[in-house]
């Protein structure tokens, strides 16, 4: 093989895929726009904040000579936090009429009714509290309620905490030891002491990392379809423009031809996915932390060839069912996008039904991104994604094979035509 | 004379149609080989596979000595097909560089290369311009520039000016009389009669497939045609008729031929001819518009071949 010939097409199809404002839109506009949209509306700022519930209150509790009260209960609503945020604003109201005119406008999420002696039944027994949420829809429902129930459970603990200490007054120590009574009683209050600790990724909590996780799924995405589509038009392109015959009348070769394609395809989405990295890192706030020097990060660019060379075989096997490059360009781009939103590419598998995340845990491009998502966003070793790696190295070689082994045949089958 | 192209017994069928039926000839360096024929003849099937682009069903193609598959042959030859291969989003130049990198040509020689045949096609102003601005001229003058970037010993042209006004036609035939060359032979395919007349040294007149007659030019009008040939229009078309069977009365039909509303009579002696059928087609009552002696040219050949013109079988 000729580098001279194979440099031609690179350098050829290079300069006509980034001349055509078609393709500079659908490989370049609308990824970024994708992007955009995510980063600005989807996840916009501040998304990764905890959120904050507006709450209001109606307090009808006169006793603030108990250790626990209304006005307690109040400032602990006012005064909850979470990461440094308000989980609660609250809001007071004079009566419950004007309170539950305001969940069904929508003003606020929910109201607590706090009744008549609420201080003083608290501390001597048992008392009662109306909470009512607003069902605006029925996730935020859900959400709201489990909240205020946390938040009421949070705050029943620390009123039996006051109520013991407040009890121990009054409880003479000639029988029992009190440190046992008080044991005994704290052990009615709280039974198990159990510690949660939050163990999610590091990086995936913040807002950027998110957006890290998209501007991969949106290179992803284009390579999909832009791979699907330069694949499957690589040689119609040249035969419906009447090229294919002057080339074949030159002393380029069938291999010279396709692997100039290939790589001058796997070049235009290699540059289409820094433009990609890059927009996403600095317009859009994207973290993504790549070192030369760490062994596991080269596997997002050699992941990245691999979804190239995939997407680009993939295409030459679709060629063999179109017969214009309209045709095969409709067809890859709905293909490419099909795929991207059912295999785990652009949405994530979590939130897809059983049936489709099958689709996600068998398709190489997949194994492909989550591999790169895995080392340059959740700091995975080269061992954690091994397993994607070798499958998408295995399947895009086999694809490609396939797609030079069409190519070739499409081209002996135009010499014999 | 040095065989460029020895071409024997070609055959290419698609399905039950024969496109190129056991054509056979040869073609010398410092030669211009003429395909003429109408549309449909078979001449882009032929000139495909003397240029390695299709395979025949049957026969051999010798090219400057060789295989004209093998990859050194190829070096050496070029094509230059009827529609331009042509990128629109590169510039003229950038095109020119593209097809001379397929044939090894590459960096500085490339870019000089394709400016001096930029040039030469008279596209300096639109070196770098995109082609897609190019109007279709333009086009085919590129077209013609990229099949010479690799200096060919053979040139092989299939309808090099098909959609051109005669000025630019003119052109591209001086362009091709300038690269005639003592080392180089080119085949040029085209349903133009003067064309093939202005740039041919032999021609070979193809219809349905097949060679029907070849030669020098004068050659085959003198073993086709005539002498002369005297053309009568008439002022009512349906005339004609009527003029063809009082003719056919004193000439051989063969010499008659009727085409579309006119006559052409093949005669070695127009002198006398001409003031007798202007006689004779007043007696039987045929209004003529015009009588005059031609010469003859290949279109005549074709016509006493086929009986039809090659435009019309073009329609």
């Amino acid at each position: 093989m000729r580098a001279s010939a194979i440099k031609a097409f690179v350098v050829k199809d290079f300069k006509e895929t980034f001349r055509d404002k078609v393709a500079v839109f659908w490989m370049i506009a609308w990824p970024l726009i994708w992007l955009v949209l995510t980063a600005y509306i989807f996840i916009p700022p501040g998304a990764d904040r905890p959120m904050t519930m507006r709450v209001g209150l109606v307090n009808y509790d006169a006793s603030p000579g108990f250790p626990v009260n209304g006005s307690i209960l109040i400032r602990a609503l006012e005064e909850a936090e979470y990461k440094g945020v308000k989980l609660f604003n609250v809001k007071i109201y004079e009566n419950k009429t004007l309170l539950l005119e305001d969940i069904r406008r929508g003003r606020i999420d929910a109201g607590i009714i706090i009744p008549e002696n609420f201080g003083e039944d608290l501390t001597l027994g048992q008392t009662t509290l109306e909470v009512y949420v607003g069902v605006r829809s029925i996730q935020s429902a859900q959400i709201n309620r489990y909240m205020l129930e946390r938040f009421i459970e949070e705050f029943s603990r620390v009123a039996s905490e006051k109520k013991i200490a407040w009890v121990m007054k009054f409880i003479p120590e000639e029988y029992v030891p009190l440190e046992v009574v008080e044991g005994f009683l704290r052990g009615l209050v709280k039974p198990i002491n159990a510690t949660f600790t939050e163990v999610l990724p590091e990086a995936l909590i913040s807002r950027e990392a998110w957006i890290g996780w998209y501007t991969i799924g949106a290179i992803g995405m284009t390579m999909l379809y832009s791979g699907l589509n330069i694949g499957s038009t690589a040689l119609l392109e040249e035969k419906q423009r009447g090229c294919l015959h002057k080339i074949l009348a030159s002393p380029t070769t069938p291999s010279e031809l396709i692997f100039g394609k290939i790589l001058s395809g796997i070049l235009s989405l290699s540059i289409t996915s820094v433009a990609i990295i890059v927009f996403g890192v600095f317009v859009c706030g994207a973290k993504i932390y790549w070192s030369p020097l760490r062994v596991e990060h080269w596997i997002a660019p050699i992941m990245l060839l691999v979804l190239a060379s995939l997407t680009l075989g993939m295409g030459s096997i679709l060629s063999l069912m179109v017969k214009s490059v309209r045709g095969a360009s409709n067809l890859s781009t709905s293909l490419g996008l099909m795929l991207a939103f059912m295999t785990g590419i652009w949405f994530p598998r979590e939130w897809f039904p059983e049936w489709m995340r099958i689709l996600a845990d068998y398709s190489p491009a997949t194994w492909a991104v989550d591999a790169i998502r895995d080392v340059i966003i959740f700091e995975a070793r080269l061992m954690e994604v091994m397993h994607y790696v070798i499958g998408a190295v295995l399947a895009a070689l086999a694809v490609l094979a396939v797609g030079v082994m069409i190519h070739r045949r499409m081209l002996r089958k135009y010499l014999e035509r | 004379m040095r065989v460029a192209v020895k071409v024997n017994g070609l055959t290419k069928r698609f399905g039950d149609k024969t496109a190129v039926d056991k054509v056979s000839f040869n073609v010398g360096f410092g030669e211009v080989y003429g395909i003429l024929g109408p549309n449909g003849a078979g001449k882009s099937t032929l000139i495909s596979m003397i240029a390695g682009v299709i395979e025949p069903d049957e026969g051999t193609i010798e090219v400057l000595g060789g295989e004209v598959r093998d990859s050194e042959i190829r070096a050496k030859i070029n094509y230059c097909p009827q529609n331009p291969a042509l990128y629109d989003d590169l510039t003229g130049l950038e095109n020119l560089i593209f097809y001379s990198s397929l044939y090894g040509i590459t960096g500085r020689r490339a870019l000089e290369k394709a400016r001096e045949l930029i040039k030469r096609v008279g596209l300096e102003g639109y070196a770098n311009k995109p082609v897609k601005i190019y109007s279709g001229g333009m086009k085919k003058r590129l077209n013609l520039a990229a099949a010479l970037i690799n200096e060919p010993r053979l040139l092989i042209l299939d309808e090099p000016t098909t959609g051109m006004d005669p000025q630019m036609r003119r052109e591209v035939w001086q362009l091709l009389s300038e690269i005639k060359d003592s080392d180089r032979a080119i085949i040029i395919s085209t349903h133009y009669m003067d064309e093939a007349e202005a740039l041919s040294d032999r021609v070979a007149i193809m219809d349905s497939g097949r060679i029907i007659a070849e030669g020098k030019t004068e050659d085959l009008k003198r073993s086709y045609a005539s002498k002369s040939v005297i053309s009568i229009e008439f002022f009512n078309p349906d005339d004609q008729h009527k003029a063809r069977e009082a003719l056919c009365r004193y000439l051989e039909p063969r010499d008659i031929v009727a085409i579309n509303g006119s006559i052409r009579v093949y005669s070695e002696d127009p002198d006398t001819l001409l003031p007798q059928i202007s006689l004779d087609l007043f007696k039987v009552g045929v209004k003529i518009a015009s009588i005059r002696v031609v010469k003859p040219t290949l279109e005549d050949v074709f016509l006493r071949l086929t009986g039809r013109r090659i435009v019309e079988v073009e329609g």
